[in-house]
């Protein structure tokens, strides 16, 4: 049995989707103060011609490339919320090193993510922070980080995350966690509203 | 995360079996176990009828499609609402004073034909057994996501468990942890919102980034022609929705059944505007997953607090088993009253048909596991696919069947083999040029549906009047 439709209509939706792959990425972010040096390497199988990399752009923290990468030529676009860097691929595979500086508030340290998704369990990400003082961590992170013991932070998801979330907020309300408490005062408010339900119709039988 | 997930999962399931057996207990007879001996109130049954239809196809599909799509998606849902309303108003009172136990059992009656019901019951199976293939299928996805655990184990731990808590408990266990679901549905998306918006950088900055990864995430990435045939599908599908209608039987009288239908639009409202908001900052956050199904899991398990991911984890999966259980409800009833009972043993007791519907129900689960490990297509592709047929063959005779007295039973007949055939034969023919002409299959099968309807029931002898006065002589003529 076969789905025509839902195939024709997929085959439309696929001509958005990019068809390039991204089998590895490893970014390093030296947190110092209020900036974060990134160095991200990338490497894209199947790239086509040219491949785009987004950035989310945003006032704080401000983003500067140390070096727009030369090899391969790169141009670099700015959109009301994004950054995009284009590079030229030739229809090979491309390898790209991208090393910026974000400054600001780094609650959010934006990462470049290829129009080339990851294959999980063939892909490899790794995302490495130093140089954040224990103090200075969120309770919940994006992505996921486990603490090493030199105290660095390393997170190895399955996708690449366009923002690195590991820096706690200066101010502002503390939305996570006040999300994982009403999840807690939902499940036991709701248990004992239920519970009394129950006992006032059993009174009332 | 895992652990917390499955300390979540693990409280849950031993609620719902706690209810499941403490139903069994109370479960007596079929009226019982098809019809929680019609006591179900509005608020529960409105969480109810919002839990059968949030299915995977809400939190995979519709996440997905909204990360795909964006926005466009959302305008799908006035289909769906429309749908709601005219079952509130020309089905559901009707077929709740008529007081069957199964849609069958209405074509039967209404239509003076035991053909006609077993037909139905046919069809329905046909088409039912798609709609679990999404849900499995999803199911498997998220299991392979989370914990990359084989698709093929978290489909049969899926079934084992769903078909479990339906055997034991029929509808009235359903109902009560449908209720819980609903709640824990609504609670873990509105919950998680707030958290994605956060980290997007706020709504502003989040709407900027779509605008400048494709404008059309903001505006209009369907046109008008497809949500047209995206909206029929779904309204006209659960207009005439048989697992819905199983529900309507189980409510309290007809008021019950109206009011239960506004409660599950605001749960349904509720949960479509945060459904749309989830798929759209997921993919503010991870633009690039490779496929769109993946949006919902990714979400929680990489971005939502252990707390909220796992309750978020928890809904997911109790919306996929909701619906595995209402399908299983209707199918199980389908082979067992409707086949078994009405057709091949007219005699059998009623304990010997509620054995037959819990070992149907069981081995009615495990077919889809096959075609879902085939993956034909993404989730929402194949829940629009299954609600295609059902509005195609389903539709006329249940909606124009119970407002126009003229409807005869070979009408209904070649209205339900005609919609479907018409509506299979377009899909893969006419629908390939959809590009161009804009007309889908569910659109072709129901008019195909709504002529042969209109045609041969007025060649044919009609209905004898003792069979329509329980649906158009007013409100006294109960069952």
């Amino acid at each position: 049995m076969t789905f025509p439709a839902g195939r024709a209509l997929l085959a439309l939706l696929a001509a958005q989707v990019p068809q390039a792959t991204l089998e590895e990425a490893r970014i390093h972010i030296a947190v110092a103060g209020d900036t974060a040096r990134v160095t991200a390497r990338y490497r894209v199988i199947g790239a086509g011609d040219a491949l785009r990399f987004n950035a989310v752009r945003s006032p704080s923290p401000e983003i500067r490339f140390d070096q727009q990468p030369a090899d391969p030529p790169t141009t670099l676009d700015t959109l009301p919320g994004l950054f995009r860097l284009t590079a030229v691929a030739g229809g090979r595979s491309l390898t790209l090193e991208l090393r910026y500086t974000a400054r600001g508030d780094l609650s959010r340290i934006p990462l470049f993510v290829p129009e080339a998704p990851t294959q999980p369990g063939r892909s490899r990400i790794a995302i490495l922070v130093d140089g954040v003082a224990p103090e200075r961590v969120a309770r919940y992170t994006v992505p996921r980080f486990i603490r090493d013991p030199d105290g660095a932070h390393r997170a190895t998801p399955d996708h690449l995350p366009s923002v690195v979330a590991l820096v706690r907020e200066d101010r502002g309300l503390p939305i996570p966690a006040l999300a994982q408490v009403s999840v807690l005062v939902i499940a036991i408010g709701g248990t004992l509203v239920w519970l009394g339900a129950q006992l006032a119709a059993r009174r009332r039988e | 995360m895992t652990t917390t997930f499955f300390i979540t999962a693990g409280i849950y399931l031993v609620i719902i079996l706690g209810i499941s057996v403490w139903s069994a207990f109370r479960t007596a007879d079929e009226v019982d176990f098809i019809a929680a001996g019609r006591s179900i109130g509005p608020v529960v049954g409105g969480a109810v009828l919002a839990a059968t239809q949030i299915s995977a196809g809400t939190f995979v599909g519709t996440v997905g499609r909204h990360y795909l799509a964006g926005v466009s998606w959302w305008y799908v849902w006035f289909g769906v609402w429309a749908g709601w309303l005219v079952s509130a108003f020309f089905v559901a009172p009707k077929l709740r004073r008529f007081g069957a136990l199964t849609v069958p059992d209405y074509i039967a009656v209404r239509f003076g034909s035991k053909a006609a019901g077993a037909l139905a019951g046919a069809l329905i199976v046909i088409s039912y057994t798609i709609y679990l293939v999404a849900q499995f299928q999803a199911g498997g996805e998220i299991a392979l996501t989370i914990f990359g655990m084989r698709p093929l184990t978290a489909m049969l731990i899926l079934v084992a468990t769903t078909a479990a808590y339906t055997v034991l408990g029929g509808v009235r266990s359903s109902s009560y942890i449908e209720f819980i679901q609903t709640l824990i549905m609504v609670s873990a998306l509105v919950i998680a919102v707030p958290v994605l918006v956060h980290y997007a950088g706020g709504l502003a900055q989040a709407t900027q980034v779509l605008e400048g990864l494709d404008p059309r995430l903001t505006a209009t990435f369907y046109g008008w022609k497809e949500i047209l045939a995206f909206s029929v599908s779904f309204g006209f599908s659960i207009a005439a929705a048989p697992y819905e209608m199983t529900r309507y039987y189980s409510m309290r009288d007809e008021r019950t059944v109206r009011r239960a239908i506004y409660v599950a639009i605001g749960f349904q409202f509720v949960i479509g505007v945060s459904v749309l908001g989830i798929g759209m900052l997921t993919r503010v956050l991870f633009p690039s997953l490779s496929s769109q199904d993946l949006a919902s899991s990714v979400m929680a398990f990489e971005v939502l607090p252990p707390l909220v991911g796992a309750l978020l984890l928890v809904a997911m999966l109790s919306a996929i088993m909701s619906t595995v259980n209402s399908i299983l409800l209707v199918v199980g009833a389908g082979v067992a009253h409707d086949l078994y009972g009405k057709l091949l043993r007219p005699a059998a007791s009623q304990r010997h048909l509620v054995l037959v519907n819990r070992v149907s129900i069981f081995v009615l689960a495990l077919i889809p596991v096959y075609f879902a490990l085939q993956k034909y297509g993404d989730v929402q592709t194949i829940v629009v696919e299954q609600a295609k047929f059902i509005a195609s063959f389903f539709f006329v005779p249940v909606v124009i069947g119970l407002n126009w007295r003229r409807g005869t039973a070979a009408g209904a007949v070649t209205a339900m083999i005609g919609g479907f055939l018409a509506c299979l034969a377009w899909e893969f023919t006419g629908q390939l040029g959809f590009a161009s002409h804009g007309i889908d299959a569910v659109e072709v099968g129901i008019a195909v549906s709504l002529v042969l309807f209109v045609l041969v029931s007025r060649f044919t002898r009609p209905v004898p009047n003792q069979n329509l006065a329980v649906f158009f002589d007013g409100p006294n003529v109960r069952r």
